[in-house]
């Protein structure tokens, strides 16, 4: 009876960190700007597939299979085949994970982190901040705009090399999805030349992101 | 009175201190369990270690029995473990017990008229070529054709998908029906 109650919050509590785990790879995701890659085209989705959580995919599809290990003690554990479980933890986990997603744990946690006020995980929650400049992805606000030149500023407070003034030109012919304003701050896709990032892709962030 | 208590009535009894019923319980289950893992482990000398460590086993974990399930796939559970832990100790290298069959979902074909039917040439197969069968299969025939037991008891014993013992079954009785494929026996020993 007691190994049956251990296995049974043993269950729950992986499940538990699954679920969190997969809305903390959906929230950093869409609070990154990764997302808007997949809309640059070919170079976009190369950056997105470079830049996507993989690790905390990994530690989730773990996470998975522990707990399928764990279900192979209940009857209808072990009378379902291996892939069908696997399935189906995988669909509930998503599920929440999304679900979870939309209350604002995640977003009162980057703040605290943004505060330093985050002792666990801090760092993990900075990084959504990160701009990956190697990659070609770079964020900040827009500090001033000049015909097809702009300069944007970037801080995410760690005071490292993504941090500073990039001037951005803006390609003849590139269509932005709305203007840009002085103060906004967007996500840039592009490539380094002579100290300008030529832009590939631009997008408005959320005052948020 | 105890000759007309099923089993589960009789581990009730167990459960409740009487050592008779457990006297009953060992007589109705060692010869059964015996020819089982004879048959089980046919280069084992000493099967009655294993057995012996399945009464054992009966006795310490009495109280986890749920009498609502039948006895004998509870007490074949444990003759399972026991004798997996035997072809453990025994293998020079790894034993593979799990298969593809037990990571897809089959389809469950059980047909109690055919087996009707086959069991008398079935047993006969198997007798004359059980031991060039891999533990994996020998296991699934002798507990279908030897044991009597249903495609949901051999799941609740060995812990596997009804679908799975249909599909494991299935080319049991293929490779017994062909002389024995090569193929199983090169992948699972």
């Amino acid at each position: 009876m007691i190994r049956l109650t251990v296995a049974v919050l043993v269950a729950i509590l992986t499940f538990a960190v699954s679920t969190w785990v997969i809305s903390f790879m959906l929230f950093s995701v869409h609070e990154s700007g990764e997302l808007f890659l997949l809309g640059f085209g070919s170079r976009g989705v190369s950056a997105f597939v470079h830049l996507f959580p993989w690790f905390t995919l990994i530690i989730n599809f773990v996470l998975i299979f522990l707990l399928e290990f764990i279900l192979q003690w209940f009857k209808f554990g072990y009378r379902t085949s291996l892939l069908s479980i696997f399935l189906g933890i995988l669909a509930f986990s998503v599920m929440f994970g999304i679900a979870f997603d939309f209350l604002p744990v995640h977003s009162i946690l980057l703040d605290r982190a943004d505060n330093g006020d985050l002792p666990f995980f801090g760092e993990m929650y900075e990084s959504i901040r990160d701009s990956h400049q190697d990659q070609g992805v770079f964020k900040g606000t827009v500090t001033s705009i000049q015909g097809s030149q702009l300069v944007i500023s970037h801080s995410d407070r760690d005071h490292d090399t993504d941090d500073g003034t990039h001037p951005v030109a803006i390609p003849p012919g590139m269509v932005l999805s709305t203007p840009l304003y002085i103060g906004e701050r967007i996500y840039v896709l592009g490539s380094v030349v002579n100290g300008v990032i030529q832009a590939h892709g631009i997008q408005e962030l959320s005052p948020d992101q | 009175m105890q000759n007309d208590a099923t089993d589960e009535d009789l581990a009730r009894l167990v459960q409740n201190g009487d050592m008779e019923a457990l006297t009953a319980l060992i007589s109705r289950y060692e010869d059964k369990l015996l020819r089982y893992g004879r048959r089980l482990l046919p280069y084992e000398n000493n099967i009655e270690d294993p057995v012996q460590d399945v009464f054992v086993s009966v006795y310490q974990n009495i109280k986890d029995y749920d009498s609502t399930r039948k006895f004998s796939s509870w007490i074949y559970r444990i003759a399972h473990n026991a004798f997996v832990s035997v072809l453990r100790a025994k293998a020079r290298g790894p034993l593979y017990l799990e298969d593809f069959d037990r990571i897809i979902p089959h389809a469950v074909y059980e047909d109690p008229d055919a087996k009707e039917k086959e069991i008398m040439e079935m047993r006969v197969l198997i007798e004359k070529g059980i031991d060039q069968l891999s533990p994996v299969y020998r296991e699934i025939i002798l507990l279908y054709y030897f044991e009597d037991f249903s495609y949901q008891e051999i799941s609740d014993i060995l812990h596997i998908p009804m679908g799975t013992v249909s599909a494991r079954l299935g080319r049991a009785r293929e490779a017994l029906k062909k002389g024995l494929s090569p193929k199983i026996e090169k992948l699972y020993e």
